[in-house]
């Protein structure tokens, strides 16, 4: 019902930037239908749109239409991505580089494999345990403050939880870039693994690793997962409501981003606002564009269009920016860290003044610590 | 890349610059189709205005080099309108003039130009505590050029008719690139203020005119102080002529919206795959969704006449939950599904409240007669896709619309199908219906059914205007050649 209040605000952030009908879901579409119909052919220049397409399921939410017949913009593009990196047309090449990583060292940075596991040492993380935390590339190498946050907020709500000696990327930008083998691989080797850990259920706090885990490793390895997969909102909001975590006050005006492959893509809304809105001195305040119809932060499913269309990418995280500060919040809050560091580097450039946090860190400073 | 049409490339490229002009085969292809089902001719290239003078000099350069043009805006009509009806020529989407151009609160008129979309208007509007009055179903991507074009039967319809009657001014660039303003800016002097005066009121010829004499690059219409109050009513009645007197006599109370659904196909429809077993009483015929606004007091006045009209026809209330949000929040995401067996294609035409059980019995006789090209409903495999419904316009209008969804393969049902979806729209014509939609997919219908002097009238004027038939070539009119000729 909000789309018929915002719907001055568009539904496609990359056709909104355009202008173009090839840029939007009903565009896309049809283009993806003269394909199948053998009237319109790939090409050097298609390729390029279709690695604009941010995958934000946008479209697919506010389009009763495409609901109706079941078409799923997202998916579509994918399989034309597909297509072109069979016809060796994609993917682009920063796409290709971090393929390579993947393969090479297990991570898309390229870093050292042995690092991964920098971020747990003196953590006293043991063994086995019925919980997994898949920890992630980003909170690995990069915002190790995300791994031990979530590691820290297990032991506060006594949950007794493992890692992986071998993770590996859990392959999400390669599922959504066309790469779809190197995908299959990483998939069957972390399912295998989680499957020999005993573990019966994984928690991440990562929003691109949970819908690729939860949705995309099913189809990829063809089977079904016989293990529970949670997001760290669920399972910290759950442990909330149970009075297992507590929190002291913490001052701030915030605004949460729902980030589009745990909003729109797993229909996680309320789990990260009930915990913050038990954080006492916390004021939660959304933005124009939420739940629903929360607008992308641009990087796209799997940062696709962050690497193949970096200056789009960069455009629309400053708008969302600019949309939270009309919220007149002090900072904002997502809870996929492809979506923070996008923030902070758009943040950066354009010097607009808003602090950025995962929900994990902000709730740390939050916690109520129990011996 | 190796242009189709370098000419006219160029041609266009120097009004507007490169950036908005594309003949990419892929542009081309994302461009061919709109809301409906019809598959379109393919434009030769898209060009995108930035202005109105724009606009003029693109219709000089298609008639010097003889091309013609199909205006898009939104595109969400399901009638045909906003997609090529002939191969090759230009595309001119309107959707970059999307400016709120002024609101004036002394006149209380709001102006835009003719590709925005309502969003935008509705937003500013509602900073000042003021309503555009009305708003189209497709909220998100219809725009003012289009809804004036297609005089569409919008949110609040009841109350303030269909979206022509809102209109105080228009401007418009006729197909030969001449700019003018109509209602009280015809003259030097007046600005926009008022429609009915400085003579013939030439703003209607624009309106519902499917852009066939000229491309609406500003609307203007009425603005109001937002509603105090409104409330919601869902009601059901066991007979089509029951909730019909209801109707009639609820329309005399003054309504801002209502909805209905017919027939028990419909409300079996409904329960089966709208999910609202609960909700719909088994015997139910008619069903009535309505809002109504105006003051506390107003609002709990009307309420209760009507409450006192739905006992007096023996209707029953049930949850005003579904009524809301406007169709296509609820009833056409309930439809909307529909589409899940097969290609839907609606008829809407314009009736008398009175004729409603007619039409109802004559397009349900017609179906079961034709049934055969219509998937079952999974879930109910007695129950094949057909559904029908209307929205009030005002004076004792409603529009009628029904929905066959179409069996997709084999190719050869699916074309009987559409075959069957022709002739049901030829009955409806036959019995009084007036189509409501006015794009491709309509045009033979309203030909054969025009009286032949209006339609010598009709292409009269568009002869005049468009001496070269450069603008929306068949739409509303027929037997005109078409320019088809290319660099």
């Amino acid at each position: 019902m909000w789309r018929h209040i915002t719907g001055t605000y568009g539904i496609c952030p990359v056709r909104e930037e355009f202008r173009h009908e090839h840029y939007c879901g009903r565009g896309r579409t049809a283009i993806a239908r003269a394909i199948i119909e053998n009237k319109l052919a790939y090409d050097k220049s298609l390729a390029d749109v279709v690695y604009t397409d941010l995958c934000c399921w946008s479209c697919s939410e506010a389009c009763s239409l495409l609901e109706g017949y079941k078409i799923r913009v997202p998916l579509i593009t994918r399989a034309m991505r597909e297509d072109l990196v069979k016809l060796g047309i994609g993917p682009p090449e920063s796409l290709e580089k971090i393929g390579l990583n993947v393969k090479k060292t297990y991570n898309r940075f390229g870093w050292q494999k042995g690092e991964r596991k920098a971020w747990a040492e003196n953590m006293e993380i043991p063994n086995e345990a019925e919980t997994l935390f898949f920890v992630g590339c980003h909170a690995s190498y990069m915002y190790p403050e995300i791994a031990k946050s979530t590691a820290n907020i297990l032991k506060q709500g006594k949950i007794d939880f493992t890692i992986l000696s071998d993770e590996r990327c859990c392959g999400v930008t390669q599922i959504w870039d066309g790469q779809v083998q190197i995908a299959k691989d990483l998939a069957n080797h972390n399912v295998h693994a989680i499957r020999e850990s005993g573990a019966k259920r994984v928690v991440t706090a990562c929003a691109e690793c949970y819908h690729t885990i939860k949705f995309d490793y099913p189809e990829l390895i063809e089977e079904k997962l016989d293990f529970e997969v949670l997001h760290i909102s669920e399972l910290l909001s759950d442990l909330v409501n149970k009075g297992k975590i507590k929190f002291k006050e913490y001052r701030k005006k915030i605004t949460y981003h729902d980030p589009c492959q745990l909003g729109r893509g797993s229909n996680v809304y309320e789990p990260p606002r009930n915990i913050l809105k038990s954080i006492p001195g916390i004021e939660l305040l959304e933005m124009k564009r939420h739940h629903g119809s929360s607008w992308c932060c641009g990087s796209g499913a799997g940062q696709v269009v962050r690497l193949a269309s970096p200056q789009l990418s960069m455009k629309i995280a400053t708008d969302r920016l600019l949309e939270a500060k009309e919220t007149k919040v002090e900072a904002l809050v997502t809870t996929c860290p492809f979506c923070l560091n996008l923030f902070a580097s758009a943040r950066n450039i354009s010097g607009i003044d808003i602090e950025i946090y995962d929900l994990t860190t902000i709730v740390m400073q939050a916690i109520e610590i129990c011996s | 890349m190796k242009r189709e049409q370098p000419l006219l490339y160029n041609g266009l490229s120097e009004i507007v610059g490169k950036k908005f002009v594309t003949d990419e085969k892929f542009a081309l292809y994302a461009n061919i189709r709109d809301g409906g089902i019809e598959k379109s001719r393919i434009p030769g290239i898209i060009v995108r205005p930035q202005n109105t003078e724009h606009v003029s000099m693109i219709l000089q350069l298609a008639n010097r080099t003889k091309n013609h043009i199909t205006i898009r805006g939104g595109a969400s009509q399901a009638g045909g309108g906003a997609t090529p009806v002939y191969p090759d020529g230009i595309l001119l989407d309107m959707t970059d003039m999307n400016k709120v151009v002024k609101i004036d609160e002394d006149t209380m008129t709001a102006t835009v130009q003719g590709g925005a979309t309502f969003g935008r208007l509705i937003d500013e509007l509602h900073k000042r505590g003021l309503t555009c009055c009305l708003g189209p179903h497709a909220i998100y991507t219809a725009t003012f050029g289009g809804c004036v074009a297609s005089n569409s039967i919008c949110i609040g319809s009841g109350r303030y008719g269909q979206y022509g009657e809102q209109v105080v001014s228009l401007e418009v660039v006729l197909p030969t690139g001449e700019i003018i303003r109509t209602g009280s800016d015809a003259t030097v002097n007046g600005g926009i203020f008022f429609r009915y005066c400085n003579g013939a009121d030439l703003t209607g010829i624009f309106i519902g005119s499917a852009g066939i004499f000229g491309v609406i690059t500003e609307v203007t219409v009425w603005v109001e102080p937002e509603f105090e109050a409104k409330d919601f009513g869902t009601y059901c009645f066991s007979s089509l002529e029951d909730g019909t007197k209801a109707l009639l006599e609820k329309v005399r109370i003054g309504l801002y919206d209502a909805y209905q659904n017919y027939g028990k196909h419909t409300m079996d429809t409904l329960r089966v795959r709208g999910g609202y077993h609960d909700e719909i009483p088994e015997d139910t015929m008619f069903m009535n969704r309505l809002c109504v606004v105006g003051d506390e007091n107003q609002v709990k006045h009307k309420m209760e006449e009507i409450d006192r009209i739905v006992k007096k026809y023996g209707g029953v209330t049930i949850s005003p939950e579904l009524a809301k949000a406007p169709t296509y929040d609820i009833m056409g995401d309930a439809f909307s599904k529909l589409r899940a067996y097969g290609v839907a294609a609606p008829i809407v035409f314009m009736i008398p409240i009175y004729k409603i059980p007619k039409f109802v019995r004559i397009c349900e006789d017609y179906m079961k007669a034709n049934e055969q090209y219509c998937n079952p409903v999974k879930e109910a495999p007695n129950l094949r896709s057909w559904s029908s419904a209307g929205i009030l316009s005002r004076n004792g209008t409603v529009n009628f619309a029904g929905r066959m969804t179409i069996s997709e393969e084999p190719l050869k049902m699916f074309e009987k199908g559409w075959k069957a979806w022709h002739g049901l729209v030829e009955l409806v014509c036959s019995h009084g219906g007036c189509p409501y939609w006015t794009g491709k997919t309509w045009t033979s219908a309203l030909v054969r059914n025009y009286r032949p002097q209006y339609y010598w009238f009709l292409k009269k004027m568009k002869q005049t205007l468009d001496p070269n038939n450069v603008l929306n070539p068949g739409l509303l009119v027929e037997d005109i050649d078409p320019i088809l000729k290319r660099d």
